[in-house]
């Protein structure tokens, strides 16, 4: 019995001092996923002093074009995120809401960030690609781990301009910072490109 | 203990209750298992046969209705070619470009009629990179369309719109968009939905419906790392305006059209069980009250009250038992049987797994419905018993 006993209590020794082992460092961790590594800190920063001519929205862009190699920053709310890399879709904020929002509250959709309740013309005139360069500056950085930023934030984001093939306004953007988050909606279903920010308040 | 042989001779002694009692289990059982079979092969048909490495590019804000999406032929064709990470190997490029229309089908012999009957067609053009694709496809008799308005069809098309197996024989000529086209093989698709569906030339499908359009470009990748970088594509070339969406998404989309009827064949199985329950309980509750008197006889010969409430439950647990085996065979008897899908059919049998939920709710039935029984005659007393 004695034997029992203290093969028990060893036992019980060991997994406490395995489950206070377990402390380390802190990880963010997607839902049901193993640990994630830390956010993406380089794009996420400060933005450059610009003057009033030189921060835009999407929708500012109709009415005048940005300058060729000047810096920008721009005031969005992200509409889609690229699976695996730092690219986005940018929509201009003014007097757009998303659906389920303000006057659209009785709108459930379950995919708000999609502007299904818009009409396409209009939301594509309306949107701007967002793209983070890696160092050879030809292709999107990678993103690992929590990004910082999902669908829906209404973000500011800095660099220059470029045309897209579809005649399009293209930022490729050296920082990023969040300005708001809306408040998230019980029916929403988030896609699994921001797995990692979903539950980040 | 009681004896096993005394629960066996009571249930024969009452043939008629007994058989009575086990036919409205069987049954319960029985649809017990089609529920089960039912949603479980549609789970099947639409989650499990994802491949990960395959993907749809559709119009933007197509994604939850695909009907709707319409890319210009010419940019489906850049999509086609310039889409990367795509699987290739001495066939080509295992990308398929494909047009997805819901059609009204004529039979040739009521064409004539002032209002013909209509039968609702899931039409697919397709051309011959698609076989690449749909690897679940296999031709079994005749041969792929190769132009002419000639036409393959799914096994469970001619279920799906209610007609006869022999009116879209090989050979049969049918009518729609206008158009006659004539019937050059069959295939089938095990456990996919396209089994209720008819395959025809892409260019012809888009002459007969005058469209300049189609609905989707369907691709298999090299492997699922590849997914970020198609996602990349449609982001970049907003020329093309697609989007993606993974084969799980797609079919995930389909199963959440189904959502509301595989809920309620849940709540169905679950009243069809309640039902089943309180049958039994019913039942055996008046077969104890008529044995009273030899029950309590039974304690007096010096078994416990715990011992003759068992004994009534194993009474009733053989009982369920016997009912949930015959159950089991009703329910394998039924057989193949299709089932229409918003866009195409699957076919349900029940199954191992099947099976074994419904024998689990056989067990279930036969401990439930002895429990009130058995309590009752446990906790009477044993003059009352016998003054009965």
């Amino acid at each position: 019995m004695f034997k029992w006993i203290s093969m028990l209590a060893l036992i019980a020794g060991l997994s406490v001092v395995a489950a206070c082992s377990d402390g380390g460092e802190e990880v963010d961790t997607p839902r049901g996923d193993t640990p994630a590594p830390k956010t993406d800190k380089s794009i996420l920063g400060e933005m450059p002093e610009v003057d009033e001519a030189h921060r835009v929205t999407p929708d500012t862009l109709l009415e005048s074009s940005p300058k060729e190699g000047d810096v920008y920053v721009m005031r969005g709310r992200i509409s889609d995120v690229v699976s695996g890399f730092h690219q986005m879709k940018v929509v201009g904020k003014g007097n757009l809401v998303f659906c389920g929002e303000g006057d659209n509250s009785d709108d459930h959709c379950s995919t708000p960030w999609d502007y299904c309740c818009m009409d396409p013309d209009e939301l594509k005139s309306l949107t701007v690609t967002v793209k983070f360069l890696d160092e050879a500056g030809e292709h999107p950085m990678k993103a690992k781990g929590k990004r910082g930023y999902r669908h829906l934030d209404i973000v500011d984001v800095s660099g220059t301009f470029t045309k897209g093939p579809a005649g399009d306004w293209v930022l490729n953007a050296t920082s990023l910072k969040q300005v708001e988050r809306p408040e998230e909606g019980s029916h929403w279903k988030w896609p699994d490109t921001v797995s990692a920010d979903v539950s980040a308040k | 203990m009681l004896p096993v042989k005394y629960s066996v001779r009571n249930l024969a002694r009452r043939p008629l209750r007994t058989g009575l009692t086990m036919l409205g289990i069987a049954m319960v059982v029985a649809l017990i298992a089609l529920l089960y079979a039912f949603q479980r092969g549609l789970t099947d048909a639409l989650e499990n046969a994802a491949d990960p490495a395959v993907v749809y590019l559709v119009s933007l804000g197509a994604e939850s209705d695909p009907i709707r999406s319409a890319i210009d032929r010419g940019q489906a064709e850049t999509v086609a070619n310039d889409l990367p990470g795509v699987f290739e190997d001495e066939n080509g490029r295992h990308v398929s470009i494909e047009v997805h229309q819901v059609s009204s089908l004529i039979l040739p012999e009521d064409a004539g009629d002032e209002k013909p009957r209509e039968y609702t067609a899931i039409v697919r053009g397709v051309e011959r990179s698609a076989y690449l694709l749909h690897e679940d496809v296999f031709i079994t008799d005749g041969r792929a369309p190769r132009g002419d308005f000639e036409m393959l069809v799914g096994s469970l098309a001619a279920d799906r719109m209610g007609l006869p197996q022999s009116r879209l024989a090989t050979g049969e000529r049918v009518l729609f968009e206008g158009v006659e086209w004539t019937i050059v093989g069959h295939f089938v698709a095990p456990g996919a939905p396209v089994e209720g569906e008819l395959w025809v030339h892409l260019e012809d499908l888009m002459n007969a419906s005058r469209r300049t359009d189609v609905t989707l470009v369907m691709a298999k990748l090299r492997d699922a790392d590849q997914i970020d970088y198609v996602s990349l594509f449609c982001s970049d070339r907003t020329d093309l305006e697609v989007m993606m969406q993974t084969e799980k998404q797609w079919y995930a989309n389909l199963l959440a059209l189904m959502a509301p009827i595989a809920l309620i064949g849940q709540a169905l199985a679950v009243m069809v069980f309640i039902g089943g329950v309180i049958g039994a309980t019913n039942t055996l509750y008046a077969a104890a009250l008529a044995r009273t008197q030899e029950l309590a006889v039974v304690q007096t010969l010096g078994y416990q009250r715990i011992e003759v409430g068992f004994g009534l439950l194993m009474e009733s647990m053989l009982l369920a038992a016997i009912a949930g085996i015959a159950g089991v065979a009703i329910a394998a008897s039924v057989g193949d049987v299709s089932l229409r899908m918003p866009m195409g059919a699957y076919r349900f049998r029940a199954s191992g797994e099947d099976v074994v939920v419904a024998l689990i709710a056989a067990g279930l039935i036969g401990v439930l419905g002895a429990l009130i029984p058995a309590v009752r005659i446990a906790r009477m007393p044993l003059l009352k018993a016998l003054a009965k």
